[in-house]
């Protein structure tokens, strides 16, 4: 269905915005836009970006089969509804009257009034905003979710990209459907769903069941969404109040396992002394090379962990939150568990057990063959059982397609030059499922600095972990110097060309290149 | 220092003597071909945490408390 960013416009208007020109974002959106509070994030935003000028033009009605199905569940929900007025904001980069760019769009934002009668001023969200992530990979901020969206104008198509952002009417959708359609948006190949979509699928009709004023989604709801879009996703809760419902552990975990594998997780969350909730999206990460955390918890404090996970590294989550706008950072660890509820985590592929268990598993196998490895003449491979025997490895967790894992080792080479070799690349061909977990092994100083591992564990993704464990779960191990494969009750050694630390896998992006 | 770092320093001080007097180009594993998964000693207990998790993950899956 035609949505308002592709609906033709009308009424451009081009306006310059650079600094130079005098032009106040504030005032500008205090005098034709209501003082948005999400605006203001917005245009400071494109403000970061460098934009030079803004092209506002308003969708009617007709030219966007999108608009009239918002209209008519608005008429459905409240009988005082009247209408609407849409207006599209495109942030350039180029000053007005330029020939543009297909680089030139920074982001755009759809601005929606719903007028009632008897109210004098109409209420107002923006319907969608795509903004360029203001910081990226070269700074340590991570978002794999992003895409690649085309936007209409008057002036031709341009494209912008990074992850959709929505904002609640608390009419006909709250925030439980614009953080799924965030995260939907993220995964789905149309890149959207419709909030008339959503709600088919749960069964709100505005008439026999409303949605607003108070009124939300429950996880039931959640999870029938993702399960109508046929989208794989794990669910975690933390019910303190309800006995045997307490989460053990901690959720962060559980949180990094599923941005770590490149795909978005809505969080949920209790207020402080009132029981109202509220959902967010959680679309990436940033990450702080220099953490203290990761060696002063296991030295000074309860640590607990005989390893360190590379969610130690991760400085704060990249979150969209409806009420104030999009690519915020939220420290870890400042989501406290006590106003933790849930973790409704996508995936690229369902899987039996999750990141923090595959974890688990990789350190017990990985531990116990460190054992058996003999390396009288030193080199890395000794490094990786001297880091393993002292309990001070670090894994990395990622959840991956066999066709990106030969890809990464095909490409892996050390420091020499030296690359993995035919042999091994063509034995993973051979012995991998098309989807496994694949738990990276390295160093503190390794993954920090260079971002490079000993190598990794691959674990079959469609297991559930064997009771008492024993190793139907391990696919191989890649070492420094050799790749070892499970054949019945053997492991079989490749010998490879690459006999030192090699880099770590990373996701391509359209914003982490 | 504690136990640990101990434990590595000492280790990585070895390596360092053994690459040292040895050929740095000769640094290949040295293990066997092949293990068998028998050899391989899986510490008791090593499950206990993740027989945690799966028993809540178990009873929480048809939760559904609350709304958002």
């Amino acid at each position: 269905m035609l949505g308002f960013r592709s609906a033709k416009g009308s009424g451009l208007e081009w306006l310059p915005t650079g600094i130079q020109t005098g032009f106040s974002n504030f005032r500008f959106i205090d005098e034709r836009f209501h003082s948005s509070p999400v605006l203001r994030r917005l245009f400071s935003l494109a403000r970061k970006l460098g934009y030079e000028s803004l092209v506002i033009e308003e969708i009617d009605e007709p030219a966007c089969p999108l608009f009239g199905e918002e209209s008519a569940a608005l008429a459905i929900r409240d009988s005082r509804f009247q209408k609407s007025r849409v207006f599209r904001l495109l942030f350039l980069k180029c000053p007005p009257d330029s020939i543009l760019n297909p680089d030139d769009l920074l982001g755009y934002a759809v601005f929606k009034e719903d007028y009632f009668r008897s109210e004098t001023d109409p209420r107002f969200h923006v319907y969608e905003a795509v903004m360029t992530p203001c910081r990226q990979a070269s700074v340590n901020n991570f978002i794999h979710c992003a895409r690649s969206y085309d936007v209409a104008s008057a002036l031709g198509s341009v494209s912008t990209k990074g992850v959709l952002y929505a904002q609640q009417n608390d009419l006909t959708f709250v925030c439980a459907h614009v953080a799924l359609r965030t995260a939907l948006a993220s995964v789905l190949p149309e890149g959207d769903i419709s909030y008339a979509r959503i709600n088919q699928l749960i069964g709100v009709d505005h008439a026999a069941r409303k949605v607003g004023n108070g009124v939300g989604l429950s996880p039931d709801d959640m999870e029938a969404v993702a399960i109508g879009c046929a989208v794989p996703h794990k669910k975690i809760i933390h019910e303190p109040g309800i006995a045997g419902l307490a989460m053990p552990g901690d959720f962060q975990r559980d949180l990094y396992g599923f941005i770590e594998s490149g795909q978005p997780a809505l969080l949920g969350f209790e207020f402080d002394g009132s029981p109202s909730r509220h959902i967010i999206p959680v679309i990436g990460h940033t990450f702080n090379e220099d953490t203290w955390v990761a060696e002063s918890a296991r030295s000074y404090f309860d640590g607990g962990l005989k390893y360190f996970p590379s969610e130690n590294w991760l400085s704060t989550y990249v979150v969209h939150d409806d009420n104030f706008g999009p690519y915020y950072c939220l420290p870890r660890h400042y989501l406290k568990k006590e106003n933790f509820r849930i973790v409704l985590g996508l995936q690229r592929h369902d899987t039996v057990i999750q990141a923090v268990d595959a974890e688990a598993v990789a350190l017990v196998y990985v531990n116990s063959i460190a054992n058996l490895l003999t390396t009288p003449d030193g080199g890395w491979l000794e490094r990786f059982k001297a880091f393993a025997d002292a309990d001070l490895l670090l894994l990395r967790t990622i959840l991956i397609h066999r066709d990106e894992y030969l890809a990464h080792l095909s490409a892996c080479e050390c420091w020499s030059g030296a690359e993995t070799g035919v042999d091994a690349i063509e034995k993973a061909h051979v012995i991998l499922p098309e989807w496994f977990w694949m738990v990276e092994a390295s160093a503190p100083e390794l993954f920090s600095a260079t971002r490079r591992k000993f190598g990794e564990v691959l674990l079959r993704a469609d297991l559930a972990v064997p009771k008492p464990m024993d190793f139907r779960m391990l696919l191989a191990l890649r070492l420094p110097g050799q790749f070892l494969h499970i054949e019945g009750q053997t492991l079989q050694r490749i010998d490879t060309d690459t006999s030192a630390h090699v880099a770590l896998f990373q996701f391509s992006s359209v914003c982490c290149d | 220092m504690n136990y640990s770092t101990q434990q590595l320093t000492a280790s990585l001080q070895r390596i360092a003597r053994v690459e040292r007097d040895t050929n740095p180009e000769s640094h290949k594993a040295s293990s066997p071909p092949t293990f068998s998964t028998n050899q391989v000693k899986i510490p008791a207990g090593a499950d206990s945490f993740l027989e945690e998790r799966r028993k809540f993950q178990e009873k929480t899956r048809m939760v559904s408390i609350g709304t958002y």
